[in-house]
């Protein structure tokens, strides 16, 4: 069977081509600033080059296969992107992380922020018992400021 | 004598005696469990070892990395789960030998395999890095970025199904290694003006994104697998069946060295190669290959372990890891301010003994723990995804804080994590990535010396055929790229095919060999089933 490509994927090679001629573009001026070989804008300038070399044979390469999204319209192709590259579960627990982090910047503590994060995630993935997994969570937390706080003396945030 | 004394400071400091063993204990668990890579756990241990001393830092790395390397096989006989892509091989003929009963008998054979193919590599890093580094010192600038290319190379081609891929994640990695103030004359480059990048991006934030919050992301598109739990009885394996192996065993080992000893090649290729060659060589095994042959645990298992010894051959003597871990240990020792390399081998020969020693000693915590604990391991590895996923996630906060105190450096880690689950899930090696944030300055460092060293460009590009060294390298760089392209990935995909087909013909169950390919190779691979379905029925025509 033909290998069929996932949907986004020629998209994902497409928006590393993009990057690759970002990067050329930006290191283009930084060349003229310094223009020798040794200067600082010669290997950034190569990797832009080889960038753009390789994610366009990768786009290229890409109409030699079939696509999963062939024969949708761009509504249907792009929601078939957002389901391959985010399913319910990464979307939620990236969510999770994105909040825990933000939490911690807004200046809630570690140790109050992750337990928080833990049990809801745990919650989410699990779907069942709270109190059990509250043990866990009490379990982890334990665990880690022992091991890394007190025995290694790892600054927490 | 002096050598003697470097290699057994190990075990003569009571702390980093613990340490190998903390390390060695950690690791079996680390990589029995399903989706905990040696790559993941040496990476976050690595931003926990900051500001440890090397030595230290050093011993627990080791032992994990052992540790991590073995501790695959335990998942992949109990549970049909290859904890590491290194024990793909194994789960063929050790879940149906746990399946009729001999889980224990498995766990133990394959423990003492591990040790000798352990040994084994620490032996030949032992005798040959010192050869290889004497020859390294006569190195240029020029065979460096030859060098430095080379190892990009391999690491990108050899990890992935597509050598565009691989090769485009290098370059990506490298272009990020760009960012920050030029090292010659400060001048900042792709920072836009903030500050934070002035610094650049720092590879061990870039390293937990990449490989710890990335790997949460795409194990929880498989958070529901089910685990089958076996019955265990004595491990302590007979001798009789060691040393009716051993040929076997020592053979495999050497190969397993070899091949660990190229950069780039891991112990998933090892293994995968040292089965097959089993099987075309043992003629009469007591059970077919697939259905519980022995031979089929020992001599990946063997291949596996002494792939250690291997990879640290390039790294130490030319500063190229030999795998994904190597690369992050490189950067380990680049924090602590020594730089493997020829010159690391002339200047710091303790560091080098040392490293021989804790391996030696790491081999022989494998054993003791590898043939004990047993009961309370079958417990550990089926810890339900959502409790370990979440946790590895604060660990990773930990990890990425503990550099800096910065929590910039976390939203990065985040930002990194989600680029990383992005590649994975088109196919992209993300280890190549890290590998080209870690050589970037050594490229560039090198190619500015070589362009002045020759005068121009022309001149540069005209000695690296006029020099013999150089010659040679870029013939082994022609070399690898031909033959991976062509033979290597050919070879080891026939191979794959080739065993996931017979295992499915002796087992007359599908489901069982399809796990462990599945679960190693990552949840991306779920659309390549039909495809993969479809080649071994046209091997099966063959």
């Amino acid at each position: 069977m033909e290998r069929k490509l996932r949907p986004g994927e020629k998209g994902f090679a497409l928006v590393l081509l993009a990057l690759g001629i970002f990067i050329t573009y930006m290191s283009v001026g930084m060349y003229r600033e310094s223009p020798t070989l040794q200067g600082y804008g010669t290997i950034p300038l190569i990797c832009g080059a080889m960038m753009i070399a390789f994610s366009g044979f990768i786009f290229l390469d890409g109409f030699r296969y079939k696509s999963e999204n062939k024969g949708r319209n761009v509504v249907e192709q792009l929601k078939a992107v957002l389901k391959h590259l985010f399913p319910v579960d990464v979307l939620v627990i990236f969510a999770f992380i994105v909040i825990y982090c933000a939490l911690m910047a807004l200046g809630v503590p570690f140790v109050a922020a992750s337990p928080v994060f833990l049990w809801c995630s745990m919650m989410y993935l699990r779907k069942r018992q709270p109190l059990r997994n509250v043990i866990y969570t009490v379990l982890v937390m334990a665990f880690i400021i022992l091991v890394f706080h007190v025995g290694f003396h790892v600054v927490l945030p | 004598m002096e050598i003697l004394t470097y290699i057994a400071a190990p075990l003569l400091n009571p702390f980093w005696l613990a340490m190998v063993a903390l390390g060695v204990f950690m690791g079996i668990y680390i990589g029995a469990i399903p989706g905990l890579s040696a790559t993941m756990a040496v990476s976050l241990l690595v931003s926990f070892t900051y500001g440890w001393s090397t030595n230290t830092a050093l011993a627990l790395m080791v032992g994990i990395y052992c540790g991590v390397v073995y501790g695959g096989s335990r998942s992949a006989i109990l549970l049909n789960i290859p904890g590491a892509p290194a024990a793909v091989a194994t789960a063929l003929d050790g879940y149906p030998l746990a399946k009729k009963g001999m889980a224990g008998k498995a766990i133990g054979i394959t423990t003492v395999a591990s040790v000798i193919g352990g040994f084994v590599g620490v032996l030949f890093l032992a005798v040959f890095a010192p050869l290889v580094s004497s020859f390294a010192i006569k190195f240029s600038p020029r065979d460096y970025l030859l060098l430095a290319f080379m190892g990009l190379m391999m690491v990108g081609s050899l990890g992935g199904r597509s050598i565009s891929k691989g090769m485009l994640s290098a370059v990506l990695g490298v272009s990020l290694g760009m960012v920050g103030l030029d090292a010659m004359t400060a001048t900042p480059r792709f920072t836009f003006g903030n500050v934070y990048l002035m610094s650049g991006i720092n590879y061990v934030v870039a390293m937990i994104g990449l490989f710890g919050v990335s790997e949460v992301l795409t194990q929880l598109l498989d958070k529901d697998g089910k685990v089958i739990r076996q019955k265990l009885d004595r491990i302590v394996p007979d001798f009789r069946d060691v040393a009716k192996h051993l040929p076997l065993t020592i053979r495999s080992s050497v190969i397993g060295t070899v091949i660990g000893a190229l950069p780039g090649a891991g112990g998933d290729l090892a293994a995968l190669i040292t089965y097959d060659q089993a099987k075309r060589t043992v003629k009469n095994p007591e059970v077919p290959f697939g259905q519980g042959a022995m031979e089929g645990l020992i001599a990946p298992e063997s291949a596996n372990n002494a792939c250690i010894g291997g990879a640290f051959i390039p790294m130490l003597t030319l500063g190229i890891p030999g795998d994904s871990v190597t690369a992050i240990l490189i950067g380990a020792l680049t924090i602590h301010g020594l730089q493997p390399g020829p010159t690391m081998m002339s200047g710091t020969p303790d560091l080098f003994y040392y490293i021989i020693g804790a391996l030696l000693l790491a081999n022989v915590f494998l054993l003791i723990f590898g043939l004990t604990g047993v009961k309370i391991f079958t417990k550990i590895v089926e810890i339900p995804k959502g409790i370990l996923l979440p946790s590895i996630i604060i660990l990773s906060v930990i990890g990425v804080y503990s550099i800096n105190n910065s929590l910039y450096d976390i939203f990065w880690m985040v930002g990194f994590g989600v680029l990383g689950y992005f590649m994975k899930r088109y196919e992209y090696p993300v280890a190549p990535a890290v590998l080209g944030i870690i050589l970037a300055s050594l490229i560039e460092k090198n190619f500015r010396r070589a362009v002045i060293m020759d005068g121009d460009i022309f001149n540069m590009l005209l000695s690296m055929v006029t020099h013999p060294i150089s010659l040679v390298l870029i013939l082994i760089i022609v070399f690898m790229l031909v033959s991976q392209q062509r033979k290597v990935k050919n070879f080891t995909k026939d191979i794959e095919d080739k065993n996931v087909y017979e295992a499915e013909v002796n087992t007359g169950d599908p489901e069982d060999t399809e796990a462990p390919f599945a679960e190693a190779k990552g949840v991306f691979w779920e659309a390549d089933v039909p495809e993969k379905t479809e080649s071994r029925k046209s091997a099966s025509g063959r």
